[in-house]
């Protein structure tokens, strides 16, 4: 579990748009991930802004209004989990 | 005002909410995921770099048709530089938009994947030690086992490589660049073009010799 703070972009992070979400590069370790919509959303939203957790889910929410807040929050927080994991996103 | 920012962010972020619409309606958009499903997809792959023994030979406006001969030395800045030394008073952090807060997984990319003990709140001071008021169990590898002190290594050389990397790019066709002057903050002799992919195949011995050459 991720100690609670601000997500944002990883500095080292690219992002570049395909059809279906995006894909990101990491300019230092050479990975590069495939992350598909809706969850593309909160990548882009990060490289601009600095957010909790529950800042991304609120706004998710209020951003998806005929899906259901429970499911939003939980994919949301998984999405950040392996995000971080997989070190597209960071706490500032 | 905040949050009318970024709602106009997450609906820009769609060509429109009529296609937004139709794709929900399709695709069930937020699903019950799996505990532990894989919502995103990750191909490895390594850069390579290659480059003469210092900054100037590795721009690519150099005509000097001196080939260095023998292996360059790696010189870089040891885990201490880095937390109280050369590296952090010359303020080298700023180059390379991490700080000792940022998250270790963050520096390491998948690499952290496969080698920490769930430890990603692990935070770069962390893997360098008390010098930087950091905590070595927080890296989740258990007591005893040595590699504390790899990873302390390892992540000191991932700081210089990253210095390294904003200094080539920044002076690459800028030869007025701060590191090419007289008031560089590096040393005349840093060096140090390992790309991550190397370091982790480097031992502690041969990155802590690096780290500690400057």
């Amino acid at each position: 579990m991720h100690c609670k703070g601000l997500w944002r972009l990883n500095p080292l992070v690219n992002i570049r748009e395909l059809n279906d979400g995006i894909a990101t590069f990491n300019t230092f370790s050479g990975d590069t991930q495939f992350v598909e919509q809706p969850f593309d959303v909160i990548v882009k939203l990060l490289q601009s802004s600095a957010l909790s957790t529950e800042k991304i889910i609120a706004l998710a929410i209020a951003h998806w209004p005929d899906q259901q807040p429970l499911l939003i929050a939980d994919n949301i927080k998984q999405f950040l989990t392996q995000a971080a994991d997989s070190a597209i996103i960071m706490t500032s | 005002m905040s949050d009318k920012k970024e709602l106009l962010a997450l609906k820009d972020s769609h060509s429109s909410s009529e296609t937004l619409n139709t794709h929900n309606s399709r695709r069930g958009f937020f699903k019950k995921a799996a505990l532990g499903s894989a919502l995103i997809t990750t191909i490895s792959s390594r850069p390579v770099w290659a480059g003469q023994c210092s900054l100037s030979g590795n721009l690519s406006n150099n005509v000097s048709s001196h080939e260095h001969e023998g292996p360059c030395d790696i010189k870089g800045y040891s885990p201490g530089g880095w937390c109280r030394g050369h590296a952090n008073n010359n303020n080298l952090w700023q180059y390379i938009a991490f700080t000792k807060e940022s998250d270790l997984s963050a520096l390491f990319g998948s690499y952290a994947l496969t080698s920490f003990n769930q430890a990603p709140i692990a935070k770069i001071k962390d893997a360098l030690g008390n010098q930087c008021g950091g905590d070595g169990s927080k890296l989740g590898l258990g007591s005893g086992d040595g590699s504390g002190g790899l990873w302390r290594q390892r992540t000191a050389a991932a700081l210089n490589s990253l210095v390294w990397q904003y200094m080539v790019t920044d002076c690459q066709n800028n030869p007025s660049c701060v590191f090419l002057g007289n008031n560089s903050p590096v040393d005349d002799e840093f060096y140090f073009p390992w790309t991550l992919a190397e370091i982790m195949t480097k031992t502690e011995l041969a990155l802590k010799t690096a780290n500690n050459a400057l």
